[in-house]
């Protein structure tokens, strides 16, 4: 049977690998290549590349450098960030991406996901959403900054799997770097009522939280300060736990 | 040494099986010229996308009857995925029947027309890949080994000969087929780590 994944995420600002808390605050952990390399060396189950910086600088993708990046790595590779025309996306299959992450797209311009998923197939095209809990209302909702929209979460997924993605990462913004513990009433929402696979992101800080995240219906979990920051100092170390033997 | 050529239909992951071949150390081709195709040593269809895209792109470049020399010439060409799911008769995948290039007889369905409803579709991620025939294209040392599949789509041989290896999800998934000079992955070898490395270089370097 197909085996869970741990994927590793590569967060970029500005070209800079960097690791952010809460969505806030970042701390520079090196350059991005050296980081994709390492993990690809490791054998990772899969890599994630997100650049924070792109929607935000409203500029051209650099093509450039994404190449740069994927020429490093081995491993099933996902890239997101600032992705909003049907050619950028196939520009960055074409280098050799398997799947292609939209987030602020999901919510400007939903008409991007029936037609990558028509030109790709859904397993290329994943859905980021970014997930803050409301006290006062006592419900899930998304959280973005760019474009300030906030839905219902299940109701919104459930739209982007009707549209045809193919995978969704979650990400609780509150626990984003904290390494406080996944958010797993979360999961357990909203992985029964999907029949794509979820991947679940913040807070992850050990291999046991993995194992509970996966437990509780994720089919994944994608890590960046726990494969980035080592305890007590938060000393920049590349490390990575797999879920899959690779022998 | 005789070059190994990517075949270029406009899509697929080139990029990458370009580099993994590389490294294996073969002179690695990107091409679409039916004369390169045809010296070669082996031909890899690559694939990321759609079946009927796939197929468009194939006929207006008129590289299915390049496809068609290749077969006829014996030079064992080998289809990633997609790639895979091009060599045989049709696909459901597109709005219409998608017909493919009828080298390996048998349909490509949807997943969710065969899994269990509880399994997610795609399939995507790392699964243990069993081959316990021995095929020259799919030797011991490849047996129970784990690699990446991305896909929403499965191939069902007529001729269950032709299928060399399978990966359990709910059903059993055809993973590789072998007819005649034509071979086929639903994984991805060049996204496999160590286990997609042996694999390829069993492809390029075995007499098959």
């Amino acid at each position: 049977m197909i085996s869970p994944r741990s994927i590793a995420v590569v967060l970029i600002d500005n070209y800079r690998a960097i690791t952010s808390r809460r969505f806030s605050s970042y701390k520079y952990i090196g350059d991005p290549l050296t980081i994709v390399r390492t993990f690809s060396d490791y054998c990772v189950d899969e890599i994630l590349i997100l650049d924070r910086s792109a929607t935000k600088r409203q500029k051209p993708i650099n093509l450039g450098f994404i190449s740069t990046l994927i020429s490093e790595c081995r491993a099933p590779v996902a890239y997101g960030g600032g992705i909003d025309t049907l050619d950028q996306a196939r520009n960055i299959i074409a280098l050799g991406v398997e799947k292609v992450v939209l987030n602020t797209a999901t919510l400007v311009k939903p008409h991007l996901i029936p037609a990558l998923s028509s030109e790709f197939g859904a397993q290329s095209v994943i859905a980021s959403v970014d997930i803050c809990h409301n006290t006062r209302k006592g419900k899930y909702q998304l959280h973005n900054k760019v474009t300030g929209i906030q839905d219902d979460v299940f109701d919104f997924i459930q739209r982007l799997v009707l549209d045809g993605i193919g995978e969704v990462i979650i990400t609780d913004v509150l626990r984003d770097g904290t390494r406080a513990g996944p958010n797993l009433d979360l999961i357990a929402q909203l992985a029964p009522a999907l029949p794509i696979p979820l991947v679940y992101k913040g807070g992850i800080n050990s291999y046991e939280q993995i194992q509970s995240c996966i437990a509780a219906g994720a089919s994944a979990t994608a890590c960046s300060t726990f494969f980035s920051l080592v305890k007590p100092f938060d000393a920049v170390l590349i490390t990575y736990k797999g879920l899959v033997k690779h022998v | 040494m005789k070059s190994i050529c990517i075949l270029d239909y406009g899509v697929g992951n080139k990029g990458s099986l370009f580099r993994i071949l590389e490294s294996l150390g073969c002179t690695v081709k990107i091409t679409r010229n039916i004369s390169e195709l045809c010296s070669s040593s082996r031909v890899i269809l690559p694939g990321v996308g759609r079946h009927d895209v796939a197929m468009n792109n194939i006929k207006s470049l008129q590289l299915d009857e390049a496809i068609e020399s290749i077969y006829s010439s014996g030079i064992p060409l080998l289809g990633i995925c997609v790639g895979m799911q091009l060599l045989f008769d049709r696909s459901e995948e597109g709005h219409f029947i998608s017909p493919g290039l009828g080298l390996i007889p048998g349909d490509v369905t949807h997943l969710s027309s065969s899994v269990d409803s509880s399994l997610r579709v795609p399939h995507i991620g790392w699964n243990k890949v069993i081959a316990p025939t021995h095929h020259h294209a799919f030797p011991d040392e490849l047996h129970n080994r784990y690699f990446y599949f991305a896909h929403s789509y499965m191939c069902s041989p007529i001729d269950s000969d032709s299928i060399i290896a399978i990966t359990p999800y709910g059903v059993n998934i055809c993973a590789a087929v072998a007819r005649d000079n034509i071979y086929g992955v639903q994984f991805h070898p060049e996204k496999s780590h160590a286990a997609g490395m042996d694999f390829l270089s069993n492809f390029v370097f075995s007499s098959i």
